[in-house]
């Protein structure tokens, strides 16, 4: 995650009126002359570190971090600024140990847990990254689905990454990308009556119903289970009629079209129970 | 020393009353993520205050009420179970004395009309603002020129394509360069932001946190149209037979596989609408105040939009490509299958139809009735709502038509299966205009 200006306001620093440069360059050859004036301030050493984060260059940032920790170790945000700039530089130890300063000072520091949680699923501690990622989103107050995709990537077992994905969508909502990912977890584990039950749930929220419900006759055809299989492609077919003529006729819904007809010929005859 | 109660009694009165009394707007009231059915309204106060909004389909019956629990002085207040395509008028209110009774208003009464039923044509425009928020004089006169314009038209909603409010998207940068630059925009027309590096400079996509996330609703459970994403940096809504995707093409995950590629994938083949717009920052094609060739130039987010995104929004049907950043107007003919840089531009591959596709000169642009991938799209950049370069800029991109080093704004007007757009400076000149029409 890159620092952003923000902690520079939030810090009270005092040259943030250099910044007032709607360009960056600009605004970093200022620091820069200001810097070479008084070379003593590390609130200008540590502005213009976030204009080079900023832009991805984080050499250039970490020697301006560098630069104000000689003068100010102690300096607000450094700890932060350079658990980033050590993360994006593949520095896995490094970023760890610099998030757990922040932490050690503050332990609701969302962004460190972050940062922690990433330094450490690249470490391999996998139940660090997961008890961080889970501190970090038990502090936002609007989580993103990302997030959660992020710890839910950690390996664990099916059960906890689909109790994590519910734990997610009982947060930010049904989020398309969660029910997505919950129904891809479903399919691996063959769980194919939890999977279709996603199926539905996707379907549910979702204006169009016809590929979800030719998804759910291929799950229900490989399952063995045609007439069930049968009765979802015609569902997708009378979804499909039911929308407006410029939209059934469109190359896409002529190809859903022919898919079906190919799918429904490939199940085995009518089985009468 | 001895409290007398009465007196001390009287003076917490005294005061409280004067507190009351001296309550006042900081911010607001603005429009937020609006349905046919609801709308969102948010405003600031000086002191902490219950949130309470009167409403009613008529100037002088305010009859309705709606509240938010608690006092705050960020208000956010949402109107619901209202009828779609119809004028509410409402104000600000404060608590009565007796609870109840109603209050006095907090500034005047103001109105605003709900979106139609998504789905059915209805005439509509669109204002468009690419990095508006300068605060100066430009912005004021592009500003100006666009009332004039559209006089009493009135606008249905508005876009801001990011860098809302420079320097940093600071609060107080969106007090100056929003709130205090559009105030009667903002009480009467639902807006509708995204993201730009500026903006971004105090706010966090990753987390949603900052200025630019505290200050708007967006939908993030497809309540206003569209797929669910879950996050307000990037959302989808619906206005009549339009539908519009906001991007976040500076501090989102860009890639291939990224949530908010499968969920733009996901929602654009969900809908139904007649026309789909997509806008977001970072524009695919530009040879204004940036350089959409240059790998370096805004860390190559202009690439990844260009190379990740434009081949999905043309296989899925998008009309108008809408991007700022580079502070210049750039307008492309109908095109299909650019994803490389300008040197690889052919017009024989590219161009689904040339021309300025104007009514009288080239011919306006056309595109089939039916809903069909790769059938063309304008990209627009108008990035120039708050400045133009005050430096030459090569403005020689191959794909585009028009490009002009002026400040303006952009409109967009849409009647059933015809799309009107127009770009007007900021002495009020129409400097390009073209229609599309599908058929």
């Amino acid at each position: 995650m890159r620092m952003r200006g923000w902690l520079l306001l939030t810090i009270g620093l005092q040259a943030g009126e250099l910044l007032a440069h709607p360009e960056s360059e600009v605004a970093v050859a200022e620091l820069t002359r200001w810097i070479e004036r008084t070379p003593q301030q590390p609130s200008l050493w540590f502005a213009r570190s976030v204009h080079h984060r900023d832009h991805g260059r984080w050499d250039a940032a970490e020697a301006d971090l560098v630069a104000t920790e000689r003068l100010a170790p102690h300096h607000p945000g450094l700890d932060l600024a350079f658990a980033q700039v050590f993360l994006e530089t593949r520095r896995w130890a490094k970023a760890r140990q610099r998030a757990e300063r922040v932490l050690a000072e503050d332990d609701r520091a969302a962004a460190a847990h972050l940062l922690k949680a990433r330094a450490c699923s690249r470490l391999g501690d996998t139940h660090q990254a997961r008890a961080s990622y889970s501190r970090a989103l038990s502090l936002l107050d609007e989580p993103t689905p990302e997030l959660f995709l992020e710890r839910t990537a950690l390996p664990a077992t099916v059960e906890v990454r689909l109790a994590e994905l519910e734990e997610a969508m009982a947060r930010v909502g049904a989020a398309h990308v969660l029910m997505l990912k919950a129904l891809e977890l479903e399919i691996a584990a063959g769980r194919t009556e939890a999977a279709l039950g996603r199926i539905d749930r996707l379907a549910a929220h979702s204006e169009r119903q016809e590929t979800w419900l030719k998804r759910k006759g291929d799950l229900l055809a490989a399952s063995g289970r045609p007439n069930e299989a049968r009765l979802a492609y015609r569902q997708s077919r009378a979804a499909i009629a039911a929308l407006p003529d410029w939209l059934q006729k469109s190359p896409t819904l002529l190809g859903l079209v022919d898919d079906l007809q190919r799918a429904q010929e490939k199940l085995p005859l009518i089985q009468h129970p | 020393m001895v409290l007398r109660p009465l007196p001390l009694l009287f003076g917490f009165l005294v005061l409280s009353i004067q507190i009351h009394a001296a309550t006042s707007l900081l911010r607001g009231p603005y429009l937020q993520s609006a349905t046919p059915t609801s709308m969102v309204i948010r405003w600031r106060t000086d002191h902490s205050e219950p949130s309470l909004i009167r409403y009613g389909t008529a100037t002088d019956q305010l009859a309705l009420s709606a509240a938010a629990t608690g006092v705050h002085t960020e208000h956010v207040v949402q109107l619901s179970r209202l009828t779609p395509d119809t004028r509410y008028y409402y104000a600000v209110g404060l608590p009565g004395k007796v609870a109840a009774e109603p209050g006095p208003l907090l500034g005047g009464t103001h109105s605003f009309v709900t979106p139609p039923v998504a789905g059915p044509a209805k005439a509509t425009r669109v204002w468009v603002l690419g990095d508006p928020g300068t605060k100066n004089a430009t912005q004021m006169a592009v500003r100006d020129a666009y009332t004039a314009f559209t006089a009493q038209r009135g606008t249905d909603l508005w876009l801001m394509l990011g860098d809302n409010a420079y320097p940093d998207g600071t609060d107080a940068d969106y007090q100056k360069a929003v709130f205090e630059m559009y105030p009667e925009y903002l009480r009467t027309t639902p807006l509708w932001p995204a993201l730009g590096n500026h903006d971004a400079r105090t706010a966090s996509s990753i987390t949603q946190s900052g200025v630019y996330y505290s200050i708007f609703t967006l939908p993030t459970r497809g309540q206003s149209g569209g797929v669910a994403s879950g996050t307000e940096a990037y959302y989808a809504f619906d206005h009549a037979n339009i539908h519009f995707v906001c991007l976040d093409s500076h501090d989102s995950d860009r890639s291939a596989s990224g949530a908010m590629m499968q969920w733009l994938k996901a929602d654009l083949a969900n809908t139904t609408r007649d026309w789909i717009i997509a806008y977001f920052h970072h524009p695919t094609y530009t040879k204004g105040t940036h350089d959409s060739d240059s790998d370096k130039d805004s860390e190559g987010r202009m690439n990844d939009m260009r190379a990740i995104f434009l081949p999905v929004l043309e296989s899925l049907g998008v009309d108008l490509v809408l991007t700022g950043h580079s502070h210049v107007y750039e307008r492309s003919m109908l095109l299909d299958g650019h994803y490389g840089k300008s040197p690889t531009f052919d017009a024989a591959r590219h161009v689904r139809q040339g021309g300025d596709g104007r009514e009288g000169g080239g011919g306006v642009y056309r595109k089939p009735r039916v809903r069909t991938s790769h059938a063309g799209e304008v990209s627009i950049v108008t990035g120039s709502a708050g400045h133009a370069s005050s430096k030459p800029v090569a403005l020689n991109h191959p794909a585009m038509v028009v490009s002009l080093n002026e400040a303006g704004s952009s409109i967009i007007d849409i009647d059933g299966l015809r799309l009107d757009f127009t770009f007007l400076n900021e002495k009020g000149e129409k400097r390009d205009w073209f229609t599309l029409v599908k058929e």
